[in-house]
């Protein structure tokens, strides 16, 4: 099987995996908020949100899966361009501009993504505790080494889409050559 | 570009056909023309080989340079 074969392959299964994921996202978001009585209490992410209202109120709720859907819209996002990057590498196109164009598109997706989540969870926390009463209102601003591990992934990537478009340049270059 | 491709004349020299310099070295008849023109960045050894061998000419025969004003 040559190496072009096994990407095309491979790169079908991950454009299918992509288009689930993307499409999964918001009914798993509707779906988490909709039994946040169930996991909230042991979720490590919002340990240290506390007290949190019981029974969480309808509108606190709402608010924390529109807040959830900021990281989520741009986990949508990162997911589309990387199922149109697979779709491209299964039709045989490796360098080119669409390529190049999509991975950069995830590379800075996933920065976002970096960036947005501790805003997001800020925002969390201050809906969260929303009905409180004075004094248990919280404001929570935690940034994590997961923040920075997935801003240098998306670095990193950003970096081999720069590497790809030399590439691209070669492969154009190489295909004026007869 | 001051490297000018004289495939054609040399073509035209030996009678023969470009379909059939085309089949001979082994390109597309589009990639032949693009050649002809002038219209490549550069050429394979192999396909000169393949042209000289098949045109019984030397590279030098559809290759000419010619130095640009500019210069």
């Amino acid at each position: 099987m040559s190496n072009l074969v096994r990407i095309q392959r491979i790169s079908r299964v991950m454009r299918i995996c992509c288009t689930i994921i993307a499409f999964a996202i918001p009914p798993v978001l509707a779906t988490m908020w909709a039994t946040f009585s169930v996991w909230a209490p042991t979720h490590p992410e919002l340990a240290h949100i506390r007290p949190l209202p019981d029974p969480m109120p309808p509108a606190s709720l709402m608010l924390g899966f529109a807040i959830s859907l900021i990281p989520g819209s741009i986990s949508i996002y990162a997911f589309w361009r990387l199922r149109t990057l697979f779709g491209l590498y299964e039709q045989g196109q490796i360098f080119t501009a669409d390529c190049i164009r999509s991975l950069r598109g995830f590379a800075i997706a996933i920065i976002l993504f970096a960036v947005a989540k501790p805003f997001a969870n800020a925002l969390l926390s201050m809906a969260l505790t929303f009905s409180n009463p004075p004094g248990q209102k919280m404001l929570s601003i935690s940034v994590g080494s997961s923040d920075f591990t997935t801003a240098f992934i998306g670095c990193v990537f950003l970096i081999i889409g720069w590497t790809m478009d030399e590439g691209r340049e070669l492969a154009e270059d190489q295909a004026q050559i007869v | 570009m001051p490297i000018i491709v004289t495939l054609d004349i040399m073509l035209a020299t030996r009678k023969v056909k470009s379909k059939d310099l085309a089949a001979a070295v082994g390109i597309t008849e589009q990639n032949l023309s693009l050649l002809k023109s002038g219209k490549v960045k550069g050429i394979r050894f192999a396909t000169l080989q393949a042209i000289c061998d098949h045109l019984d000419c030397q590279p030098g025969d559809i290759l000419r340079y010619q130095k640009s004003d500019q210069e």
